[in-house]
C-alpha cells in the first residue's frame, strides 16, 4: 500500500484513525497499530508479513535476553546472535543472488545455485530498526520494553514501516508511553500540513517530473549534452521530492496519531561540502550509519588513516544498503572518497565563496546520482560521458518540456524546507489545508506511483 | 566525517529547541474541531467542485447541457439513434464492430437479405462493447435476427482498460455485469463517475469546454439514423484534392505495427465476452456471423517483414479462426482486400478503409448470405 492510492487515503487511513481515537486504552491502540502494519505491509504481499513477525520477535526477545544477562559479555553475545539472525535475512533475500553471480562469473564452477527470490518491500528499513534497537538496550540506552504489542507498534508503524525514517526506539518510546492520551488540535494540523506537503512534493512535482526523465533514460543511449544534463537534473530532483515527500508523509501520519518521527531531510540541496550534504540528506540513514557503524569501526579515534578507511567502509556498505549492484557501491565508495576529500581539503573549500561551494557540492552529488539512478555500469557510463563530451549544443530536445525541473530546481533554492515551515494550527486555516489536499488529489487520481525509496 | 546531525531527534517545527509538551494537556472539549473544519471544508471544496463540473459536463456524464462537449460520446450516440431507428420499424439485424465497421452502410444488407439492419460499431470497440450493446439490443426488439461482429485482435488486446466511454455509460456497463436494476451498481457507478472528475484532465476539459462555447468548431463525424458514422472533415479535404492519402497511410502503418508488436496473448476476459456473445446470440435462436477487417496492404507488407509482429498477428488470427470449429459460427477472414476486391489508394489510412470498400465488404458477406 502506498500513501498516495484511494485505498489508503480513502479506506486504510480513515478506518484506523477513527479505531484509534475510539479506543482509549494503551493496550488497544497498539494492538491496533501492530496489526494496521501487517495490513499495510501484507497489502503488497501477506506472506512476507510472517517475516517481519519473525524479524521483531527475534530483536524483542533478545532485548530482554540482553536486559536478563548476568554479564555484558553475555549481553554482547546475544545482541551478535540477533543482529546475525537480521543480516542473514537481509543477505539472503537483498545479496545472495547478486554475490552469488559476480562469484559464477568469476569463478564458473562454483556450487552456488542462483534462487528464485523476491525482494521484501522494506526489508532494509525494518532491519535497521531492529539492529538500532538490539544496539541500543545492548550499550544501555535504552531499556528492552517488555510489552510486546508497543515493540510491535514501534516497528510496524505503518507511517515509517516501508520506507523510513529509520526511527530509533528510544527517539519515538516517549510518545508510544503516552500513547493513551487525548488527541492534540495543534498536531493534528500539523499532521495535516506535513501530509499535505509531502503529497505536493510526490504527486505534483516528482511524478511529473519521472514522467519526463524516464522515457529519456529508457533511451539513455541516443541521449546527447543537454538531454544527459536535463535527465540528470531532473532526477536529482525528482529523487528529493519523492523522497523527502514521503519522509513528510510519514511525519504528518506520525502527529495524527500521536507520535513525533523524526526530521529527514534538511534542505540537502543547499549543502556546503559532502559532509554538510550528508547532515541534510536521509538524516535518519546517515545518523545510524554512524552510530551503529562508522563508531563501532572505531571512528575517528584510531589516527587519521583508520578514519578515512572506516569513512569508505561506511559509505560503501551504505551504497549496498540501496541495493545489489555495483552501481550502488560505486556510488558509496565515490560518496566515501568526497567525505575524504571534504576533511582533507576542507579549509580551502571553506574559503571559496559560500555560493560556488554549494554549487560545487550540488554538482559532485549530481555526478553520483548517475550511478544511483543508472541500471548498470554501462548505463552509468553512456550517461556520464554524454554529460561531459559536449560534442555540440544544439539539441532537438524540448527544453521547454523541462519546464516542471526549472519550477524544481527553484523551489529547492528558495523554498523553506517543509520543518522550517510554521504550520498554521488555528481552525481558519483549515480551509487551506482542505484546498491543498483536494489539490493534490486532482494529480494523484488515476495516477498511482510508488515511491523510489520502496525499492530498497 | 559521518554527519554529526544538528537535527537528530524529533523536534517539532518550530520549536526546535525542544520536544513538545506532553499530549496530556489538550482539551478534551476541542479534541477534533481542527479536524472536522478540515472535513467540512474538503466536503464543501468538493461538492462546489462537483456542481460547477456537472454543468459545465464537458462529457455529458451528468445533467449540463448549456457548454458544448469535448468528446464524441459514441456509444451514447448510438444507443439513442438505435432507439429512433427502432421506434419507426424494428430493427432485424445489427453490426457490430469498432471504428473499422464504423463506416459500413447498413442499406447494403437491407437491399441483399432484407430486413432493418443498424450499425452500432463504436471507435475503439472492444469485446465488451459487443455482448453488451447485444444484450441491450435483444431486449429493444424482438425481431432482431442477424449479429454481424466485425472483429480485429486489438479487440481484444489485454493491454487495455476499458473506454473511458464504455465505463461512463451505466446502460452498457450494467447489462455487461447484468447489474440492470440495482440501486447499489447505479450508486456505485455514479460515484466513480464523479471520483474521476477530481483529475488535472477534467479540469483541462472544462476549461476547453468553457472555451469552445466562444470558439465554435464543426463537426468531424457524423452519425447516420441508421448508425453507420460519416467522416464529415476527411470527406470535405478529399473533395478539395487536400486529403494525402498516402501520408496518412504511412503514419498509421507504424502505429499498427506498435500495437501488434505488443499483442502476445489476448486477454482471456475479452475472449470470454466474445464467446459468451456467440453462445447467447445461438442460444437466443438468431444468426451471428463474424469477420475479420481488413488491413491495408502496406500494414500487412510491414507485419510480414517483422517476424515477431507477423507471429503475434497470426496467433490472433488463429484465435478467431479457431472459433469456426469450436463454436460452429461463421468467421470470414478478409484481411486481404483482394477476397473483396477492396481499392488500397483509397483508404483513409492504413487501418481504416473508404465506405466504398466498406460497400464491397458488405456485398461481399451478403453474397453468401447471412
Amino acid at each position: 500500500m502506498v500513501f498516495n492510492s484511494d485505498i489508503f487515503l480513502l479506506a486504510f487511513l480513515p478506518v484506523v484513525y477513527v479505531l484509534f481515537w475510539s479506543f482509549h486504552s494503551k493496550e488497544a491502540r497498539y494492538v491496533l497499530l501492530a496489526a494496521a502494519g501487517y495490513v499495510f505491509y501484507g497489502w503488497w504481499d501477506w506472506r512476507f508479513c510472517f517475516l517481519l513477525l519473525f524479524s521483531s520477535l527475534v530483536s524483542y526477545f533478545t532485548g530482554i535476553a540482553i536486559d536478563r544477562s548476568a554479564t555484558k559479555a553475555e549481553g554482547r553475545r546475544w545482541m551478535i546472535a540477533a543482529i546475525t539472525v537480521d543480516l542473514t535475512l537481509l543477505g539472503f533475500f537483498k545479496y545472495y543472488n547478486f554475490f552469488a553471480s559476480n562469484i559464477l562469473a568469476v569463478a564458473p564452477g562454483t556450487p552456488l545455485p542462483l534462487v528464485n527470490v523476491v525482494l521484501p518491500v522494506g526489508i532494509s528499513f525494518y532491519t535497521f530498526h531492529t539492529i538500532s534497537y538490539v544496539i541500543d538496550v545492548q550499550r544501555g540506552v535504552v531499556k528492552a520494553t517488555r510489552n510486546l504489542w508497543e515493540y510491535l507498534t514501534y516497528v510496524n508503524l505503518f507511517s515509517q514501516l516501508v520506507a523510513g525514517p529509520i526511527v530509533r526506539f528510544r527517539q519515538i518510546e516517549e510518545d508510544l508511553e503516552k500513547i493513551d492520551g487525548p488527541p492534540r488540535e495543534d498536531w493534528t494540523a500539523l499532521g495535516i500540513g506535513f501530509f499535505v506537503a509531502g503529497m505536493i512534493k510526490k504527486v505534483v512535482i516528482a511524478d511529473r517530473i519521472a514522467a519526463l526523465v524516464n522515457p529519456m533514460l529508457a533511451s539513455h543511449a541516443t541521449m546527447g549534452f543537454v538531454e544527459s544534463w536535463v535527465a540528470a537534473l531532473g532526477y536529482a530532483c525528482q529523487l528529493y521530492f519523492d523522497f523527502s515527500g514521503y519522509s513528510d508523509m510519514a511525519v504528518g501520519l506520525g502527529y495524527l496519531f500521536g507520535l513525533r518521527i523524526p526530521q529527514n531531510f534538511n534542505a540537502p540541496y543547499r549543502a556546503a561540502g559532502i559532509t554538510d550534504f550528508w547532515r541534510r540528506w536521509h538524516i535518519s540513514l546517515s545518523s545510524w550509519l554512524r552510530d551503529y557503524l562508522y563508531i563501532a569501526l572505531g571512528g575517528n579515534r584510531k589516527g587519521t588513516f583508520r578514519t578515512y578507511v572506516n569513512l569508505l567502509i561506511t559509505m560503501l556498505l551504505g551504497g549496498l544498503w540501496h541495493g545489489a549492484n555495483w552501481t550502488f557501491i560505486i556510488w558509496g565508495a565515490y560518496h566515501g572518497a568526497l567525505l575524504i576529500v571534504d576533511r582533507l581539503a576542507g579549509g580551502f573549500f571553506q574559503r571559496l565563496p559560500r555560493l560556488v561551494y554549494q554549487l560545487q557540492t550540488f554538482l559532485l552529488v549530481l555526478i553520483g546520482w548517475v550511478f544511483f539512478r543508472s541500471d548498470n555500469l554501462d548505463m552509468a557510463l553512456t550517461w556520464l560521458g554524454k554529460m561531459f563530451t559536449p560534442a555540440t549544443l544544439a539539441t532537438d530536445f524540448p527544453l521547454a518540456s523541462a519546464w516542471m525541473i526549472a519550477v524544481a530546481l527553484a523551489a529547492i533554492c528558495f523554498v523553506p524546507e517543509t520543518w522550517d515551515i510554521r504550520f498554521p494550527t488555528t481552525r481558519r486555516w483549515a480551509p487551506v489545508y482542505a484546498a491543498g489536499l483536494l489539490l493534490t488529489y486532482f494529480f494523484m487520481n488515476g495516477r498511482e506511483s510508488v515511491f523510489l525509496y520502496y525499492q530498497f | 566525517m559521518i554527519a554529526v546531525l544538528r537535527n537528530e531527534g524529533s523536534q517539532p517545527p518550530g520549536t526546535k529547541e525542544g520536544r513538545m509538551n506532553s499530549a496530556l494537556d489538550a482539551s478534551p472539549v476541542r479534541q477534533f474541531q481542527f479536524l472536522r473544519a478540515f472535513l467540512g471544508w474538503l466536503a464543501f471544496f468538493v461538492g462546489a467542485y462537483w456542481l460547477v463540473y456537472s454543468i459545465i459536463d464537458p462529457r455529458r456524464d451528468f445533467f449540463g447541457r448549456w457548454f458544448p462537449a469535448v468528446v464524441t460520446k459514441i456509444r451514447q450516440g448510438k444507443l439513442d439513434a438505435f432507439d429512433r431507428y427502432n421506434q419507426q420499424q424494428p430493427v432485424t439485424g445489427i453490426l457490430l464492430g469498432s471504428s473499422r465497421s464504423a463506416v459500413l452502410e447498413p442499406a447494403v444488407l437491407d437491399k441483399a437479405i432484407g430486413g432493418r439492419f443498424f450499425n452500432s460499431a463504436v471507435f475503439a470497440g472492444q469485446a465488451e462493447d459487443y455482448l453488451a450493446f447485444y444484450r441491450v439490443y435483444r431486449t429493444k426488439s424482438p425481431a432482431l435476427k442477424h449479429v454481424v461482429v466485425g472483429i480485429d485482435p486489438l479487440a481484444l488486446d489485454p493491454r487495455d482498460d476499458r473506454t473511458a466511454d464504455f465505463a461512463a455509460n451505466f446502460t452498457l456497463v450494467s447489462h455487461l455485469e447484468q447489474t440492470q436494476g440495482s440501486p447499489v451498481a447505479a450508486t456505485l457507478h455514479w460515484l466513480g463517475l464523479y471520483k474521476r472528475t477530481l483529475r488535472t484532465e477534467a479540469v483541462a476539459e472544462m476549461i476547453r469546454s468553457v472555451r469552445g462555447l466562444f470558439n465554435k468548431t464543426r463537426d468531424s463525424v457524423e452519425v447516420a439514423p441508421d448508425g453507420h458514422v460519416r467522416y464529415l472533415e476527411r470527406e470535405r479535404r478529399i473533395k478539395e484534392g487536400s486529403y494525402d492519402h498516402a501520408a496518412s497511410i504511412r503514419e498509421l502503418v507504424g502505429f499498427a505495427m506498435d500495437q501488434y508488436r505488443g499483442i502476445d496473448k489476448l486477454a482471456p476476459e475479452r475472449m470470454k465476452y466474445l464467446e459468451t456473445l456467440i453462445e447467447e446470440v445461438r442460444r437466443d435462436g438468431r444468426t451471428i456471423t463474424l469477420w475479420i477487417a481488413p488491413l491495408h496492404p502496406d500494414v500487412m507488407a510491414a507485419f510480414r517483414a517483422d517476424p515477431v509482429v507477423e507471429a503475434n498477428y497470426r496467433r490472433s488470427i488463429g484465435y478467431l479462426l479457431g472459433l469456426r470449429e469450436r463454436f460452429g459460427v461463421r468467421v470470414d477472414d478478409l484481411t486481404d482486400i483482394s477476397l473483396y476486391g477492396g481499392d488500397p489508394a483509397r483508404w483513409y489510412d492504413a487501418i481504416h478503409y473508404h465506405p466504398a470498400d466498406g460497400r464491397k465488404i458488405l456485398a461481399h458477406m451478403a453474397g453468401k448470405g447471412l
